[in-house]
């Protein structure tokens, strides 16, 4: 029987005095209400409202509650934000579209917006992986949601209400306020996982370079590509949160350090014009990379860019062609390298210490309870990643994947470092930077095309989707991925829609390491549409 | 790769010469078996570091959440799933529900974390271990890298071990017996490496019949792994432990007696994997067979033995020695397969995770060497400088002066005690370490007070 359970998210003033009373009334409740961790990117299945979910997919967390909160978290509720709940996420952030969930798939808030409800099912896109939950409740305002019937494949935006007697917490990213009226979640980017649910949803995704935000308390899927990420309605937002979140944090190592960091922002000033208008770009070099126009660019894509780079151009950029030759290989690279150290990374997850543990393992082979354990408790994505992982790192593949994907991360970091302007501040060789034809940004689209329909997602026994395996899903990350490797700034803004469907489209814009002046500007600029 | 060299520091006078590439083994006569047989011998020595830390500790304070958390059900129990999920001390899982040994809680007191392509800072895991290549005479390498070493076993809380396998922070070294030490002829054996890396939790068979309890308490302690060529030659009796001119013993047994390895095989403080193989004499050497799991010094020599014994027979009949691991049963007397090198596990190193740069700012290696090395374990140097700068050898000091080596513990310790009743005005503060017979008498006395010490 279909149940309808219609969430109202009153407006922030409610939001902030229900904060207040839940905590004064729900005592040992604070802990779960507030939500507290960017740690856990992956999936819970929610405790009484989906008891009809036949997969129980990763429970090794199911109950879990974190005993601290995360850096950036921590950073947020200094700084007096409203932690409203988590959101969720393609399970341990493994995904590019945010359909591997114990929860299921997100929707895409613009499916609401056609005034036709959720739609069909054939019709409903998705919102964009892995951090798509964060994307499509900031991208809808968190109005309401509504959950059609128990086994459906619901959108859950806003978990907090209180008909509710249990709170309802699915995972991963956090959704915040901030004083003033300020909405916006975080995410954690690994290969673009924030920045491709923003493009899909029509937000602000912002990616930091590696290093600016404190890791301490982010689940870790791949250490060298992990950053936290957010999704802001505007730029504004975004720079307002990054500033609060991004500090030093002595517990994770490979936060910038503070003398590195004012090495960094000493030597990339940033770019401002000289008027100080936000319009004026007078200056300014904007490289197009050559390589990003591959053949899977929609052509609605395509114009949208062009759009974008006639829009800066008119405000007095210069436009410079660029290019990257190694681009084209960092994809494969990304996969390999983000796999083999996901397979470390989650090798904890066994099943002895906490967690799920299967019923059925024997004990008398040392490695039978690990099998069946791992893949009752993983999602299919998650087991693709770690089984590509643990082979790139097999003895006998070592050197033909791990070791070469390492020398292609290195060569497309050269690429990058090749066109900007500035040098590298944290190269101990920097290389020489042509500067007559230096840039300060690169212009590319987010995404080769708007949000994909969420049945061509599922690849399908009869004709009717259009994805024949798992891994055509990978392509999509392919505008993204290079910045993840390289470990640079990038910032993507909605730029428009497309003719064809109405769904969003952002373009991204990446600069050198530590420049994140230079990128919050020119996308101030750029969302001026 | 720069190598460090030590030289005259204040009173106590080390050997400046590092080891690089081979050098001749003693020329003793060989003591072979049936005329003809000479056992090699190798140790992997795994040395608990007395430290308070671990070696990558976090911060957070584990008392209350365990209380708070630790439930019957499984499936509520707290757990470390952070990014560094580097060891998880203190929570004790629902199947271990006994109170285990609690040995050392980490009090961090630097953090150092595990990181990729970045530094660790150092901390007192990392002094030690430069110490201890120090005094084997090793070439201390001041950037080193960590690996990740991937296996599967519920002591090993996350999937992975980080050692250094491919980069460790000194090779080369000497390790110099002499018959003071238990052999029977002066022997040199070369250390391979020396490397730092975390330890495993502890698995506890006995306690519960049918349940393996996991004591993680143990995680993430530093390891010095010591790597020794396989210069040791057995003597081996037939039908008999030929314990004490084993020199395979003596070499542990003066590893033991570091200042900075707690000593005592009984409690896993330190651990050994012994690499046995026979040849003939003037012959290429023969296969070698890894022995693990050997918790005492007298298992050690009857497991060499038995191998030995073994390996003998295999090749008298004509058969060859396949490359195994194998445990030792103490009730058989024999060693058994644990696995052959097809079911080997491949490590899935990823290599090279992090590195560890010493001596980051301006700190110099002689002055924390001479900070921490007042009474250092170097006995015989030691003895030869404090006996007014005498640098003959120690055996000969010795015999001039009519001192007598005390093999006993008790009496090493009445001895000091007498020592220290009887000059109460010159000793302000004295501390005694026993453990598994070794005895520092007065480690931390005056320096105006000294007592030669010689320690077997």
């Amino acid at each position: 029987m279909a149940k309808w359970w219609v969430i109202f998210i009153a407006d922030i003033f409610w939001k902030s005095t229900v904060k207040s009373r839940w905590s004064a009334s729900r005592g040992e409740r604070q802990l779960l209400y507030d939500a507290d961790q960017l740690v856990v990117r992956i999936c819970h299945s929610q405790r009484i409202l989906h008891q009809s979910t036949s997969r129980v997919t990763f429970t090794y967390v199911q109950d879990f509650t974190s005993p601290y909160d995360a850096t950036v978290v921590h950073l947020l509720r200094k700084a007096r934000a409203v932690v409203m709940g988590k959101t969720n996420l393609d399970e341990f952030g493994m995904g590019s579209a945010n359909i591997y969930s114990t929860f299921g798939p997100v929707y895409n808030p613009h499916d609401l917006g056609k005034g036709q409800g959720l739609g069909s099912p054939s019709e409903r896109r998705v919102a964009g992986g892995s951090s798509g939950g964060s994307a499509a409740a900031v991208a809808s305002g968190m109005c309401f949601a509504t959950r059609t019937n128990w086994s459906a494949c619901v959108i859950q935006i806003m978990v907090v209400c209180r008909l509710q007697t249990t709170p309802i917490w699915s995972t991963s990213s956090i959704l915040f306020l901030c004083r003033p009226y300020i909405t916006g979640a975080l995410g954690s980017d690994t290969g673009g996982s924030v920045r491709l649910p923003a493009s899909y949803c029509g937000i602000v995704g912002f990616k930091p370079s590696y290093g600016r935000c404190s890791r301490w308390g982010l689940i870790a899927y791949a250490n060298s590509l992990d950053t936290v990420g957010l999704l802001a309605r505007t730029v504004r937002d975004a720079e307002i949160v990054y500033d609060i979140i991004s500090e030093h944090d002595d517990r994770d190592p490979t936060s910038m350090p503070i003398d590195i960091k004012k090495h960094v922002d000493a030597i990339a000033p940033g770019f401002e014009s000289i008027t100080g208008d936000l319009e004026d770009l007078t200056g300014l070099r904007i490289g197009i990379p050559q390589e990003y126009f591959v053949s899977e660019l929609a052509p609605a894509i395509v114009q949208l860019w062009r759009d974008g780079i006639a829009h800066l151009r008119d405000r007095g950029a210069t436009i410079v062609p660029v290019s990257m030759p190694n681009t084209r290989h960092a994809l494969s690279a990304y996969y390999v390298l983000a796999s083999a150290e996901a397979s470390s990374n989650l090798a904890r997850f066994d099943g002895l210490r906490y967690g799920h543990r299967s019923d059925k393992g024997s004990f008398k082979n040392d490695t039978l309870p690990y099998a069946d354990t791992r893949t009752e408790g993983f999602g299919p994505e998650v087991r693709r990643r770690i089984i590509l992982g643990t082979y790139v790192l097999t003895a006998g593949s070592y050197k033909n994947y791990f070791l070469q994907a390492q020398k292609v991360r290195r060569l497309v970091q050269e690429d990058f470092d090749h066109v900007f302007l500035f040098p590298n501040p944290v190269h101990h060789h920097p290389l020489p930077t042509d500067t007559s034809s230096g840039v300060h940004v690169l212009l590319t689209p987010a995404a080769i095309s708007t949000a994909p329909k969420m049945q061509d997602c599922f690849p399908s026994a009869d004709e009717t989707s259009n994805a024949k395996n798992p891994v055509d899903a990978y392509v999509g990350d392919v505008m993204t991925v290079p910045a993840s490797l390289a470990g640079i700034p990038a910032i993507v803004v909605p730029f428009g829609a497309s003719p064809l469907d109405g769904y969003p489209i952002g373009l991204q814009l990446m600069a050198q390491y530590g420049d994140e002046r230079t990128l919050l500007r020119v996308a101030a600029t750029l969302e001026r549409r | 790769m720069h190598a460090i060299h030590l030289s005259r520091l204040g009173r106590v006078a080390l050997h400046t010469s590092s080891v690089r590439g081979a050098r001749a083994v003693n020329n003793a006569p060989r003591a072979l078996v049936n005329g003809k047989w000479e056992a090699v011998v190798g140790l992997e020595v795994h040395a608990q570091i007395d430290s308070r830390t671990k070696l990558f500790s976090g911060k957070w304070a584990y008392k209350c959440v365990v209380g708070n958390y630790a439930t019957k059900d499984v499936n509520s129990l707290v757990s470390l799933v952070s990014v560094f999920a580097l060891s998880i001390p203190d929570i004790v899982q629902r199947a271990c529900e006994h109170q285990c040994v609690r040995y050392r809680r980490s009090v961090p007191r630097r953090v150092a974390s595990e990181c990729h392509g970045r530094s660790i800072r150092r901390s007192t895991c990392v002094d030690l271990a430069v110490m201890t290549a120090l005094a084997l005479k090793a070439d201390v390498h001041l950037r080193s890298s960590f690996d990740r070493k991937h296996y599967f076993y519920p002591d090993l809380p996350q999937g992975y071990q980080i050692t250094q396998h491919y980069e460790p922070i000194s090779t080369g070294g000497l390790i110099a017996l002499t018959e003071l030490d238990g052999v029977s002829y002066p022997l040199e054996v070369r250390v391979e490496q020396l490397q730092l890396e975390q330890d495993t939790g502890k698995s506890l068979y006995d306690m519960v019949p049918g349940i393996t309890l996991v004591d993680l308490n143990r995680a993430g302690t530093g390891l010095m792994e010591i790597v020794t060529r396989p210069d040791m030659r057995c003597i081996v009796v037939r039908g008999g432990i030929g314990g004490e001119e084993d020199a395979g013993t003596a070499a542990v047994c003066w590893i033991v007696e570091w200042e900075y390895g707690r000593g005592g095989c009984a409690f896993g403080s330190m651990r050994c994997d012994v690499n046995v193989s026979v040849h003939e004499v003037d012959t290429p050497f023969g296969t070698r067979c890894e022995l693990k799991n050997l918790n005492s010094v007298r298992f050690l020599t009857m497991a060499i033995d038995a191998e030995v014994r073994r390996q003998i027979e295999v090749l008298e009949q004509g058969g060859t020695v396949m490359q195994e691991t194998r445990g030792y049963d103490v009730v058989a007397g024999k060693t058994f397969r644990l696995r052959s090198k097809e079911t080997a596990p491949d490590y899935r190193w990823i290599q090279r995770l992090f590195t560890l740069s010493l001596f980051a700012g301006n700190e110099n290696l002689s002055e924390i060497v001479s900070a921490r090395l007042r009474a250092g374990k170097i006995g015989k140097d030691v003895l030869a400088v404090m006996i007014d700068g005498d640098v003959r050898p120690a055996a000969e000091i010795v015999e001039e002066k009519g001192w007598h080596v005390v093999g006993d513990a008790a009496e090493l310790r009445k001895v000091c005690e007498d020592l220290v009743a009887n000059n109460k005005d010159k000793v302000s503060r004295c501390t005694f370490f026993t453990s598994a017979g070794l005895v520092h008498p007065c480690a931390r006395c005056l320096t105006s007070f000294r007592k030669p010490r010689l320690i077997r």
